[in-house]
């Protein structure tokens, strides 16, 4: 029974942080050896798409009716409907100085993230068709799509004059692979009950980087970033807590001037083209009739030039009991920068196995999705870290209800003693 | 853009798909099943379309008439008092050397008379409105020469027609002058004769020359001179007692492009105007008038008191006036179902009229005593007026309308799977009658590849009263199953055609109205899935 009991609480809390932002390896040596270490991160989470939407939607054949309407009925008319996709690999070696107070290191790392807005009606006119609809105004607005990959290579620098705290800093080079951001600002789709009409009006704005350069670590725009960590052992409540708090992508990039820019602002009513003269017809080349008769209509710019973009930076702070033994408790809070990401909180309950293993349950309110569960794992020697997250794992048991999926693993190891 | 919007169905879906756009590049994305409803062509068509605008009026009743009004024959001044083209040559050879004159005599004088040739037209006055007249000199001689060219019988504002050119020696001299806007005094020195035109040309050295020049034998000078083209915008004289016969035919373009194969006109009213502008009573007999229609060589002969008939013509007033110089003498002719045929050269739609008149001036002679007259632009006319009310009873009557379909394989191609479809046609007659109508598919050279459906499809008539007048359209709707084979058909059309056929021959007088149409939507039904 004790054994099951064991077993229950490691399984159970044999992940990570759901959609707490995840902490650079370098976060997690202290400045006086030398060390090595990577990590994989990935993580979506939605507030309105279900995994049982997204995974039959990129993996299955058919989309049936039942799952659109399922679908549709956690979707709402507003902005709410958020969701959010982030990847991240990194490596980071670092090496101490002489005081063993003071070390520097490197950190190289491939970011994706990529976020959107759908609304309820936009979803439904792309997964029904405008028929449904016929005799009624679509809003169609405020729907969102951004995506951004970059590299980025930084130094950085330690400080840890005592056991119990640390700070670090690390300023970066950005490589801006790809952006994509486009929003459909105000947009509406009306169809007439038989469907002679169709009304449209939209205004959208976008961005799209150089679309002819876009392999692997591509170089379409350059950037700064800024991060900052401080880790302290603070005591209360009778316990020892360590309080991390983070400062991670704080930046900016700067897209080539290949970088295209779109606005539209129309309004098209339609109702089939007219052509009202054989002769005059014939005499005509009928794309210039075509192009006459909607171009009339368009209000479209498109250019190319250089857009600034600022990174999704992230904000966290981060409260763990610090045991040697037994059951511990912890909790946070994440913020994100210039993201529809909303401030995400949560509680930890872990069991120390012993003071080189311990696992950790943590539950969650904010971020991409509403409530998310997640568990991790982790293995710490004097040498050796290595660690394992998996997230929402609400979504992952209750697909229908709940969207979402986070993984990340890590390994850092530290020389000399 | 452009080639995005010319897909409208495309447009749609990709309106619809454009928040999954990225994902369909990093996954293989399930298909689903939408349903689309798109407009993809409207038009309306109405008589008025049909027919060159021009001749197509409505009354106060909206009833559209089809007005034509013409010069079917026109006999003018050119024809009836044409001045012909006379040349004139002289030339003047030194016969023995040793002759010295000084400068500024002239060495030649000649009076030069030209009698034009008119048959019996005995013109005493006129005056130029067009011409041209050529001068050619040729000095053989060793000494600059001057000529001086007067035309004693044209003056204006009091003075004569003048040319004076220096020719150096042994040179030639041609040029072009126009004697337009002179009066011509065609009655000689003496003024007691008829179609005489007096010059005088006189030759001597150089006025400008300091010594007498001394000729030597075979010294020789020409000149040639030529009136052409004379146009006159007043003639004043005896025009002849002469017959003359005319044939020929006037082309008539108000019915091309009216597509019946037959009409019946319950009512019309055509009158047929002749107008003599002529100073000079004329004597006219119409020997024939015919319509033929062109396309399908037909032909019809008019019957109406008039033909063959001798219709006396008394000649027009000469009132002096710029501004209206000639009162016209006019006798109209009415014809009507009772007194003629002509509603049979009607409903042939001719393309040509073709016309045999003769015309005898002056018969009873010389009665003005030399004072016909005539002025440009005022002639003998034959005008036909019609206006004809479209009340009218037709046979294949086709109201068509031509447009871009813009339905393209690669529109529905962005469903994976056509499940079910339909073209729905609405189309919304306003026209008393049920109308047959089809669509037909066009490649580029406007060759017909297909219909749209196999069998002509009739479209409900109007609410009439017993009058026959539209109180209310009536909308119908034609679905035709879209099959792949007809995304086919219309991938590889580029023209559409909408062709709706009438027909009320023999069975019941229609009122077109400028207030009806026959208007169409054609809208796409789809259900399919897409990725």
């Amino acid at each position: 029974m004790r054994l099951a009991i064991y077993i229950l609480i490691f399984l159970s809390s044999l992940a990570a942080t759901a959609q707490s932002l995840h902490e650079n390896s370098w976060q997690h040596f202290s400045s006086d050896r030398a060390f090595v270490g990577t990590d994989a991160y990935v993580s979506g989470a939605s507030n309105s798409i279900t995994n049982s939407f997204a995974w039959n939607f990129l993996r299955q054949p058919w989309l049936t009716n039942e799952l659109r309407n399922n679908q549709s009925a956690k979707l709402t008319t507003g902005t709410t409907n958020r969701s959010g996709v982030d990847y991240s690999s990194s490596v980071t070696a670092g090496l101490n100085l002489a005081s063993r107070e003071h070390g520097v290191f490197l950190h190289v790392a491939d970011r994706f993230n990529a976020e959107s807005i759908i609304t309820k009606e936009a979803f439904d006119l792309t997964t029904r068709g405008n028929k449904p609809f016929a005799g009624d105004t679509l809003n169609l607005g405020y729907n969102m799509l951004r995506s951004i990959r970059y590299q980025q290579i930084g130094i950085g620098w330690t400080y840890s004059a005592k056991a119990d705290s640390r700070y670090s800093v690390m300023v970066s080079y950005i490589n801006g692979q790809s952006l994509n951001f486009g929003y459909l600002n105000n947009a509406s789709l009306y169809t007439s009950s038989i469907g002679d009409t169709l009304a449209v009006a939209a205004a959208a704005y976008a961005n799209v980087s150089d679309t002819s350069n876009r392999t692997f670590a591509a170089s379409n725009a350059w950037g700064l970033a800024l991060d900052l960590f401080m880790s302290q052992e603070i005591d209360g409540m009778n316990n020892c807590w360590k309080v991390n708090v983070s400062m991670t992508d704080i930046g900016f990039t700067q897209w080539t001037n290949k970088t295209a820019t779109y606005l539209v602002d129309t309004s098209i009513v339609f109702g089939g083209l007219e052509i009202a003269n054989l002769d005059a017809f014939l005499n005509l080349d009928s794309t210039d009739i075509v192009s006459d008769s909607v171009s009339q209509f368009m209000d479209q710019i498109h250019y190319t030039n250089q857009v600034g973009h600022r990174l999704p930076g992230r904000l966290q702070i981060n409260l763990t009991q610090q045991v040697a033994k037994g059951f511990y408790a912890g909790g946070g809070v994440a913020f994100r920068l210039f993201s529809i990401y909303r401030p995400y909180g949560w509680l930890t309950g872990g069991l120390a196995f012993s003071e080189s293993f311990k696992t950790q349950l943590e539950l969650g309110y904010g971020g991409y999705g509403n409530l998310q569960v997640a568990a991790m794992a982790m293995f710490q020697t004097d040498h050796l870290r290595a660690f394992a997250k998996i997230g929402n794992l609400e979504a992952l048991t209750v697909p229908q209800h709940f969207g979402g999926a986070t993984a990340q693993i890590g390994i850092q190891y530290a020389f000399g003693s | 853009m452009n080639a995005f919007f010319r897909h409208k169905t495309a447009f749609l879906i990709a309106l619809s798909l454009v928040v999954f756009s990225q994902c369909k590049n990093a996954f293989t994305p399930a298909n689903w099943s939408i349903d689309v409803l798109a407009p993809i062509a409207i038009g309306n068509v109405n008589f008025s379309d049909l027919v060159v605008s021009d001749y197509l009026t409505s009354d106060s009743n909206d009833l559209i008439h089809l007005t034509y009004s013409d010069t079917i024959i026109r006999l003018g001044l050119d024809t009836l008092v044409g001045i012909p083209d006379t040349t004139i040559e002289e030339e003047f050879v030194i016969p023995i050397g040793g002759i010295s004159f000084p400068p500024g005599t002239p060495f030649y004088v000649d009076t030069l008379r030209t009698k034009y040739k008119l048959n019996d037209i005995r013109l005493t006055y006129a005056e130029v409105r067009e011409s041209l007249f050529t001068v050619e000199l040729e000095n053989r001689i060793d000494a600059p020469l001057l000529v001086r060219y007067t035309i004693l019988s044209a003056t204006k504002d009091g003075k004569e027609f003048v040319i004076e050119e220096r020719l150096a020696a042994k040179t030639d001299f041609d040029d072009q002058f126009n004697l337009d806007g002179y009066s011509l005094d065609l009655r000689g020195i003496d003024q007691n004769t008829y179609n005489v035109l007096n010059s005088v040309v006189e030759v001597m050295i150089d006025p400008n020359e300091t010594q007498s020049h001394t000729f030597s034998a075979g010294d020789r000078f020409a000149i040639k001179n030529t009136f052409e083209k004379i146009i006159p915008e007043y003639a004043v004289g005896f025009f002849g007692s002469n017959s003359t016969d005319y044939s020929d035919k006037t082309e008539i373009d108000a019915f091309n492009l009216l597509p019946v194969k037959a009409i019946d006109f319950s009512d019309f009213d055509v009158s047929l105007a002749i107008d003599n502008g002529i100073g000079a009573d004329l004597e006219l007999t119409i020997e024939r008038l015919s319509a033929v229609n062109a396309h399908n060589s037909t032909e019809a002969e008019l019957q109406h008191d008039i033909i063959g008939k001798k219709q006396q013509f008394g000649r027009a007033l000469n009132l002096f006036d710029d501004q209206n110089p000639v009162k016209h003498t006019q006798k109209n002719y009415s014809f009507t179902q009772q007194n003629s045929n002509l509603d049979a050269l009607i409903e042939l739609l001719p393309s040509t009229i073709e016309y045999e008149i003769g015309i005898k001036t002056n018969p009873l002679g010389d009665i003005s005593l030399g004072n016909d007259f005539i002025y440009y632009g005022h002639d003998l006319a034959l005008m036909l007026d019609l206006d004809v009310p479209l009340s009218l009873g037709v046979e294949g009557l086709q109201l068509i309308d031509t447009f871009d379909l813009e339905f393209k394989r690669s529109d529905v191609a962005q469903l994976e799977q056509l499940e079910s479809g339909y073209l729905n046609i609405y189309v919304d007659n306003g026209y008393p009658f049920e109308t047959s109508i089809q669509l037909y598919m066009h490649n580029s050279d406007s060759t017909i590849l297909d219909s749209i459906w196999t069998e002509n499809t009739l479209v409900k008539s109007a609410i009439a009263n017993g009058h026959g007048d539209v109180l209310e359209s009536v909308e119908s709707l034609i679905q035709v199953p879209l099959t792949q084979e007809l995304i086919d058909r219309l991938d590889e059309a580029t023209l559409v055609s909408f062709k709706g056929t009438v027909n009320t021959f023999d069975k019941q007088i229609i009122h077109v109205r400028s207030t009806q149409n026959l208007a169409f939507k054609i809208i796409v039904d789809v259900t399919g899935s897409v990725q």
